[in-house]
């Protein structure tokens, strides 16, 4: 079976094999079939709803695979997440007819973690540069500067002193 | 007096610590807890637990009313204050007494005296010992601008730091005049909110400076002993991040002389139970400067539990029941053995500039085997608030050398899970792994000069890591497995991924049972 993943920002093909018991993985440097895949043998066990037992060319792996939304899949190698993007050709297909994600056109500036806004930086309307403070959200006694994604002008600005969000809330969109 | 039951007057790892103890000596504990903690690990350890308020500290684990008020209710002989929130404040200190409730550490004047820094310092310039120079009071109101002068003749780099405080928070460091104005506004905003206390003093910032403390411990009877050092120069934003002990610059001598310091600023004030003595050392000359005395049990006191065998926690209750001090300074030095290494969890992404972290942990699996020590404050199932410091626990470490302790803290940590929010483990066995901190030749400044090597590599590009092919491959085999079975049985393909996945889980399990 052939799927494309993305990690670590590139994409690469990676083609699935049974043998017996075991896996043959191939991973491909690119989406396409060329030069030489590098090749695992995978004995893989499942432990529980998501954790699996994996001896990898005899190397002893625990994991656990915790899927996603639209093909994204957390897997804790060890003791450390690694998250990826796996997809079948069909499903391939479909994300790219929704279009790629870019920094072209205006950006989201979202509250990274549930907190307080304790200063508005900018005022809508404002231009702003790369990097520059946006909102100031304190949580955890810690006081964190959300700054622009791009250089633009700042058209929305959700993010009032003093107001509580919760993760994910839209507090500016630069465009 | 015997105390019979302990109100706990804190949350998280500290608060469990207590009450961990308190069983142990046939003591009750009251747990008090905010609307952010009914489900709080701390609740859970204790026998009883006292609702205080909402999650806001302010309006909850700072109100000294509120505290009293569970004590009273529950019928609560003592109340161990833990660290941060209310355990050095005089002012609750003295309010305890008036209520006739025993308040588990030093007596308020010993507070006073040595639980503002500024007074702290003046205190001990007064004894003959040294003091890093800085202003001596703090910044009042409408004085910014003489302090700004003064700042310039201290000489930048400076420290602005909480009168109140401790722990790093409202403390910035300011290298530029230009940027004194908006580090203090932070500083005393970040006290404020921290300590309910916004005033804040400035002080020189000392090149490649160490910071080395060392426990004292003294009794009602006028005894006072040393209890060692710690190291806990491995510091980010002057928040301590590792701390060992013995430390890797202190011989016997300067040990000896530094205790000696510190013992005799206790007594100075009429110490009574826990305290630390905070000391800036030069790593070339070392020479040491006080800096202040914590009047109370430190974030990291196991290391000196681990090294000398005594229980600290213990010993405070005892101390507070009038008993004299289980060992003479003599003793001390027959016990202490081998080197303990702590390592502080923190809910934050190192990866994100150390962005909190807080929400629900859905798996916490800690550490076990030979020479672990975990003091944690969650468990599987527990959500972090965003209210309250990210510290989660802390694991420390105990062997016969410091080689060994580094390795076993490094296996301890690679044993660490946290699932479903991010922590710093990752970051924490970088520093391990950092050279000068193998060597034990570091200051204060190795995090910030090491920052670009403990950053986590992003593995972009050709290369993938070891991890990466893994994860890869279980995805992989993982996603197979689910189209495999998604074909046999066309009437699934409406589930969800994650119902499909338990179902290939109790698919297995029939199998395999079968």
């Amino acid at each position: 079976m052939r799927y494309q993943a993305i990690i670590g920002g590139q994409q690469r093909l990676v083609e699935v094999t049974p043998r017996g018991s075991s896996y043959r993985v191939a991973i491909h440097k690119g989406p396409e079939d060329r030069g030489h895949p590098r090749a695992l043998e995978v004995d893989a066990i499942h432990l529980g709803a998501h954790g699996m037992s994996l001896l990898v060319d005899g190397r002893s792996v625990r994991c656990d695979v915790e899927p996603g939304k639209e093909g994204q899949v957390a897997v804790l190698v060890g003791d450390e997440v690694q998250t990826l993007e796996i997809l079948d050709e069909r499903r391939l297909r479909l994300r790219r007819a929704a279009g790629k994600f870019t920094l072209e056109g205006p950006q989201r500036v979202d509250a990274p973690m549930p907190g307080k806004v304790v200063r508005v930086l900018v005022k809508q309307g404002d231009e702003v540069q790369e990097g520059q403070g946006l909102v100031v959200v304190e949580a955890m006694k810690m006081e964190n500067e959300l700054k622009s994604p791009k250089a633009g002008v700042v058209k929305e600005l959700h993010a009032q002193e003093g107001q509580a969000v919760e993760a994910g809330a839209r507090l500016a969109v630069v465009a | 007096m015997a105390i019979r039951k302990v109100l706990i007057a804190n949350r998280g790892e500290i608060a469990v610590r207590v009450a961990r103890t308190c069983r142990e000596m046939g003591i009750r504990s009251v747990a008090v807890y905010s609307d952010a903690d009914r489900a709080a690990l701390h609740v859970r350890f204790c026998d009883e637990a006292v609702h205080i308020g909402p999650p806001p500290s302010r309006e909850s684990y700072l109100v000294i009313e509120k505290v009293l008020a569970a004590a009273k209710q529950t019928g609560a002989d003592a109340i161990h204050p833990g660290y941060g929130f209310l355990s050095e404040n005089a002012k609750f200190a003295r309010a305890c007494s008036e209520a006739g409730v025993t308040f588990i550490g030093p007596p308020p004047e010993a507070m006073d005296e040595m639980g503002e820094k500024t007074r702290a310092r003046r205190r001990a310039s007064e004894a003959g010992v040294p003091v890093v120079p800085g202003l001596k009071e703090p910044i009042p109101e409408g004085a910014e601008e003489q302090a700004k002068q003064s700042a310039l003749e201290i000489g930048y780099p400076i420290m602005i730091k909480a009168a109140a405080g401790g722990g790093g928070k409202g403390m910035r460091l300011v290298s530029d005049p230009r940027e004194f104005d908006s580090g203090l506004a932070t500083a005393r905003r970040e006290a404020l909110s921290a300590f309910g206390d916004g005033r804040v003093y400035i002080e020189k910032a000392v090149s490649r400076p160490h910071h080395v403390e060392i426990q004292v411990f003294a009794d009602q009877h006028g005894s006072c002993i040393y209890l060692g050092e710690r190291e806990c120069s491995v510091q980010r934003r002057h928040q301590k991040v590792i701390e060992e002990t013995p430390s890797p610059i202190v011989t016997a001598d300067l040990r000896a002389r530094m205790g000696e310091v510190a013992v005799k600023a206790a007594l100075a004030v009429k110490y009574v139970g826990a305290g630390t003595c905070e000391f800036l050392v030069d790593g070339n000359t070392r020479s040491f400067y006080f800096l202040e005395m914590n009047t109370r049990l430190q974030v990291e006191h196991p290391v000196t539990e681990w090294c000398t065998g005594a229980d600290l926690v213990r010993w405070q209750i005892e101390v507070a029941q009038g008993a004299r001090l289980p060992w003479t300074q003599e003793d001390v030095a027959r016990q202490v053995r081998g080197h303990s290494i702590e390592a502080r969890l923190y809910a934050e992404d190192p990866a994100r500039n150390f962005l909190p972290s807080p929400g629900r942990i859905f798996e916490l699996r800690l550490a076990e085997g030979p020479g672990v020590r975990n003091d944690c404050g969650v468990e599987s199932g527990s959500e972090v608030p965003r209210y309250y410091d990210p510290m989660i626990g802390k694991l420390a470490v105990w062997a016969q050398t410091r080689e060994q302790a580094i390795a076993r803290l490094r296996r301890a940590l690679s044993e660490t899970v946290v699932k479903g929010i991010t922590t710093n483990t990752r970051y924490l066995r970088g520093i391990l792994d950092l050279e000068e901190f193998r060597r034990g030749d570091y200051d204060t400044g190795l995090l910030a000069a090491a920052a670009g090597r403990l950053l986590p590599k992003k593995g972009d590009g050709e290369e993938l890591t070891p991890e990466q092919e893994i994860a890869l491959a279980a995805a992989a085999i993982w996603q197979l497995e689910q189209d495999q079975r998604t074909a046999l049985q066309p009437a699934a393909t409406a589930a969800t991924r994650d119902s499909a996945w338990s179902q290939a889980g109790r698919l297995d399990a029939l199998r395999r049972n079968g």
